[in-house]
């Protein structure tokens, strides 16, 4: 091994020749004997001190613990099983069924009261329907209580309204 | 009773035990944390980046894949993902204008020699691209070996020994002055 190539495997494998690998190891002890070889390996040693003397592993300060505090509960601990979501939840379904049923059967047919009023004021002002109190006047006048006078009382309410 | 193992407990959280799960921590957060720190420079972002490492941990443990990557590795490998992802948010802030990098790292006062010198380092380190400092720290300052590291960067052996060789020579020119003190420093010690 020249000293370029220990030099090229210090900046690879670093200062601890233990850390090299088995088969490059006993060349480099080699190198580190000479002159040059020793001056690099003193060189490389003295950057990994800079290294591990300005950058130390930071204290821990109850980190655990708050990593710990973030877990999500433990199952059971905080409810009692027959107090979890999952059991209530065919219970709730079956009670919100026919609210969301009324609900849907409310918007499905908005104005259906509206509906009918509109039909009784639509069948109030009708010319049949006048036509029809206007027999039943004149039926009772007539013959009270006969609904085949009304019948007949209708027809010529008709007619009269026809001639006009 | 022999120790469980890292995949002996990543089985039982699987099951949601804490208590596994607390032995987990108390064996790589550590470990987990100084990572983040050197790779962000910053404890409060080294802290928020540890904790969300371990949550996602409990939260996926059922996705961790055995046999193909140790469990060590692929805690780390998440790690490093979120550090990545918070590089990226922080250049978005700094490309926008709202802060920099070496303001809000190396604001404080001057204070002694040794504290400018490891101001210099970390500033240095700071400035390496992110995956030759990502291969930096995991191979000299977390002992990783350059295999293992290899897999937490998802690259080749060969790949990672070119990133962290790139960075020892990088370092080397920038900080060649304080080497030299801290050579020194260390023959008068020894």
């Amino acid at each position: 091994m020249t000293v370029e190539e220990f030099i090229r495997y210090l900046d690879a494998h670093g200062a601890d020749l233990e850390r090299w690998p088995a088969d490059l190891r006993d060349a480099a002890r080699g190198v580190a004997g000479t002159a040059a070889g020793r001056a690099e390996l003193q060189a490389a040693q003295a950057l990994e001190a800079l290294l591990e003397d300005s950058l130390p592993a930071p204290p821990e300060l109850g980190l655990k613990a708050r990593i710990l505090g973030r877990l999500p509960p433990a199952a059971g601990t905080v409810l009692p099983d027959w107090l979890t979501p999952g059991r209530w939840r065919p219970l709730a379904a079956t009670a919100v069924a026919p609210l969301a049923l009324g609900f849907v059967l409310g918007f499905a047919w908005p104005n259906a009261e509206d509906g009918v009023e509109d039909a009784v004021s639509a069948l109030a002002f009708s010319p049949v329907f006048e036509e029809e109190l206007a027999a039943e006047e004149a039926a009772r006048e007539t013959a009270p209580g006969t609904l085949g006078t009304v019948g007949n009382a209708v027809g010529n309410a008709r007619e009269e309204r026809d001639a006009e | 009773m022999p120790e469980p193992s890292d995949e002996e407990l990543l089985g039982r959280i699987r099951s949601r035990d804490r208590a596994a799960f607390g032995v987990l921590l108390d064996r790589h957060l550590g470990g987990v944390q100084a990572y983040v720190f050197r790779m962000t420079d910053n404890r409060a972002d080294a802290e928020d980046i540890a904790q969300e490492t371990f949550l996602r941990v409990w939260d996926r443990a059922g996705t961790f894949q055995e046999g193909r990557v140790r469990v060590s590795t692929w805690l780390y490998r998440i790690a490093h993902n979120l550090c990545v992802d918070a590089f990226r948010r922080r250049r978005e802030v700094v490309e926008d204008g709202l802060e920099t990098l070496a303001d809000e790292r190396y604001s404080g006062l001057p204070g002694s020699i040794a504290e400018e010198r490891r101001a210099a380092v970390r500033a240095a380190v700071a400035e390496l691209p992110e995956r030759q400092r990502a291969a930096l720290v995991l191979c000299q300052l977390q002992g990783w070996s350059n295999r293992d590291a290899a897999v937490v960067l998802e690259v080749s052996v060969d790949a990672l020994e070119s990133l962290v060789a790139r960075a020892r020579r990088t370092l080397r020119k920038r900080l060649l002055a304080f080497r030299e003190d801290a050579g020194e420093a260390r023959e008068s010690a020894t």
